[in-house]
């Protein structure tokens, strides 16, 4: 057998046995260690190779980034088990409820609040779609335009710091976690103030879409302001202080989400919230997550590991290679890929399969690694709202009430949609909103060989580690 | 047949209880980290102490949660799945999809992965081996995360063997299957 068509063979086997639906980290695995086992008998694979495994699995569980994720999810279900998310948006609507749409800047403040902190769209759409919606109906708002906001709102989550996701790609990338957190910031921020700018032009043009509600009269508007400065205040300004720690370097991620979790704690506990096992379904929920990640990343690394061993990347090079030259046919051709894929693939698998066979390209190529980050982070956002596949309508349509159609929700959509294309022309236009300082280089096969090394996380002398550069 | 695969499913209740009881006790381990991670901050920032023993023991926390609640994961169904096409198989092509990814996939992956790392578990043991490094003095002894490896695969090991006991009592008509039946509530997951 050619060797050389062992790595287009183990890709396409890929393919198929995770269409078959088994989940997708033993997939994973397995077709890697059939491969291995096949590769060995052949001939073609090196098996010392596959040691550098365990040096991936110590780096994984001693990585301070994939620490701090659980941290921030943690902090985020407990924030919405324990209602402090509701109590938030009900006194933001009741605030803001006079003016038309009032409800729906409510909805997109709390829901980004939540979404940056959950860092997961399914959750937040979830519950922005089981909180706010109903609230909005009621209050005889457009459906089209309120399922829209819940779904940019909650999908928000591929983009605001200190999102999971940007955690999970800044470790796939290999960049500093805390440059990704500082050129997301603006355009996640710009995104937001298009959505609620969107939000102010259509309900000042046609205000039936979303009507004023009548509240009580002025007497009671000091108190109003006191109760929303509460409720919706102290979460809030939790969120907004770590944010802020971190942006400017006072805390690490980790420690910030630490101190996330016990100020959430501490405000359920206050509002006396935290019984009736909330805080424990917070807890499972919480390690559900991060074991299924975690093993879906320890699947895919497996998988990564032995496709290199078949020279798996230089096959997928000489793909790219047939492109016309440049960055710029790379960077469509990765960004239309990731976008349609997002139809059929969850964030996690499209970071654990795909992004570390294009990365070591893209560095070839000289492309800044912290925008392409924050661009995959849009696209997938754009992606994961897009009628009639996008997750995030499917998640709406499951909490929606039967009166909402799904032509609604997917009508609903398209003005956001919008607002996503043009964030993507304005980052390739000016790329500037989300580069680092750092001069741009052609990273050499020899760098790239380098960062692709497990890091010697807990370098404890390992005799049997291979030689590389030999293979 | 009928007597024996009804005794398995007994057998296979007693798994899922006892999986669920482990990942009951360690899903604590996730608040007590963000104590200590928070406590370990706050002394360094306000006070200018660090014990580096107490950093050490940080990952062990998430190390346990993910390690040991994969088998409680595996129970729920909520390890990903790309169901494109599975949805069009049915109750009964699921089972017979879950039983071939079971016996086939599953459970050599986790007894490969328990004998690869229970040696490196017991030597580190017998050695004394702590997680010191280059850039760390701790004496924090290294078998507790070394050995979080073999245990986590072995109750995700159990847990699949119960799933396909669950699988095949269906298959034969002894028993519904109730997939997921643990989501009290799914909301907050995906």
């Amino acid at each position: 057998m050619n060797p050389e068509l062992l790595a287009p063979l183990m890709f396409t086997t890929l393919v198929v046995v995770l269409l078959a639906g088994f989940p997708v980290a033993f997939s994973l695995a397995a077709v890697a260690a059939a491969f291995a086992v096949l590769g060995v008998a052949l001939g073609q694979f090196n098996p010392p190779f596959l040691l550098a495994m365990s040096l991936r699995v110590q780096g994984i569980f001693n990585s301070d980034n994939f620490l701090a994720a659980p941290l921030f999810v943690l902090m985020g279900l407990i924030l919405e088990r324990s209602g402090v998310a509701e109590d938030t948006l009900l006194a933001l609507g009741r605030l803001f409820g006079r003016a038309p749409g009032g409800l729906l800047y409510a909805t997109i403040i709390v829901g980004a609040g939540l979404s940056a902190i959950t860092g997961f769209v399914s959750a937040s759409v979830i519950a922005m779609g089981l909180i706010a919606l109903p609230a909005m109906l009621k209050a005889g708002y457009d459906a089209r335009l309120a399922t829209g906001s819940i779904a940019a709102a909650g999908t928000l989550a591929q983009m605001l710091p200190p999102s999971l996701v940007l955690i999970v790609l800044a470790e796939q990338v290999e960049v500093p976690l805390i440059d990704i957190f500082h050129a997301v910031l603006l355009p996640s921020a710009m995104l937001v103030g298009l959505y609620l700018v969107f939000v102010l032009v259509a309900t000042a043009w046609l205000p039936r879409l979303a009507p004023p509600i009548s509240t009580q009269g002025e007497s009671s508007r000091m108190r109003m302001w006191l109760q929303a400065a509460s409720a919706a205040g102290v979460p809030l300004g939790l969120i907004l202080l770590i944010l802020a720690s971190i942006y400017f370097g006072v805390a690490t991620p980790t420690e910030g989400g630490a101190i996330g979790v016990c100020g959430a704690v501490a405000i359920g506990a206050a509002r006396k919230r935290l019984a009736q096992g909330r805080l424990s379904q917070a807890l499972t929920n919480t390690g559900v997550l991060c074991s299924s990640v975690i093993f879906l990343l320890l699947g895919a690394s497996f998988f990564t590991l032995v496709f290199r061993g078949f020279d798996g990347p230089v096959w997928i090079e000489g793909l790219f290679s047939h492109l016309p030259q440049g960055q710029l046919p790379f960077l469509v051709a990765v960004t239309a890929g990731i976008f349609l894929l997002g139809f059929f693939l969850d964030f996690f698998e499209i970071a654990f399969i795909v992004v570390p066979l294009i990365a070591p390209v893209a560095r070839k190529l000289g492309v800044d690694m912290v925008w392409l980050t924050v661009m995959i982070a849009v696209v997938l956002q754009t992606s994961f709202m897009h009628p009639p596949f996008g997750i995030a309508l499917y998640n709406l349509r499951s909490v929606a009430p039967a009166t909402v159609r799904t032509t609604q929700i997917y009508v609903g959509a398209i003005p956001f949609l919008a607002i996503q294309l043009l964030m993507v022309v304005l980052l390739v236009v000016f790329p500037g909103l989300a580069a680092t300082d750092q001069v741009q280089h052609r990273a050499t096969q020899q760098e790239i060989d380098d960062a692709l090394r497990p890091p010697p996380a807990n370098p404890v002398p390992d005799p049997g580690l291979p030689d590389f550069e030999k293979k | 047949m009928k007597r024996a695969l009804l005794a398995a499913l007994k057998v296979a209740d007693r798994v899922d209880q006892a999986n669920r009881q482990l990942a009951f006790l360690v899903r604590w381990g996730l608040l007590a980290n963000a104590v200590l991670i928070a406590g370990n901050a706050v002394s360094r920032k306000l006070f200018g102490i660090a014990s580096s023993s107490m950093y050490d023991v940080q990952p062990h926390f998430f190390a346990a949660a993910v390690l040991l609640m994969a088998a409680y994961t595996l129970k729920r169904d909520e390890h990903v799945r790309i169901d494109v096409f599975s949805g069009l198989l049915g109750p009964r092509g699921m089972a017979w999809l879950d039983l071939a990814g079971l016996l086939l996939v599953l459970l050599p992956l986790c007894a490969a992965a328990v004998w690869v790392t229970w040696p490196q578990a017991v030597a580190s043991f017998m050695t004394g081996e702590t997680r010191a490094s280059r850039e760390s003095l701790s004496e924090f002894p290294a078998w507790i995360m070394k050995g979080m490896l073999p245990l986590g695969f072995f109750s995700l090991a159990t847990q699949g063997t119960a799933e396909a006991v669950r699988c095949v009592a269906f298959l034969a008509g002894v028993a519904p299957r109730p997939l997921g039946i643990e989501h009290p509530d799914r909301r907050g997951l995906a």
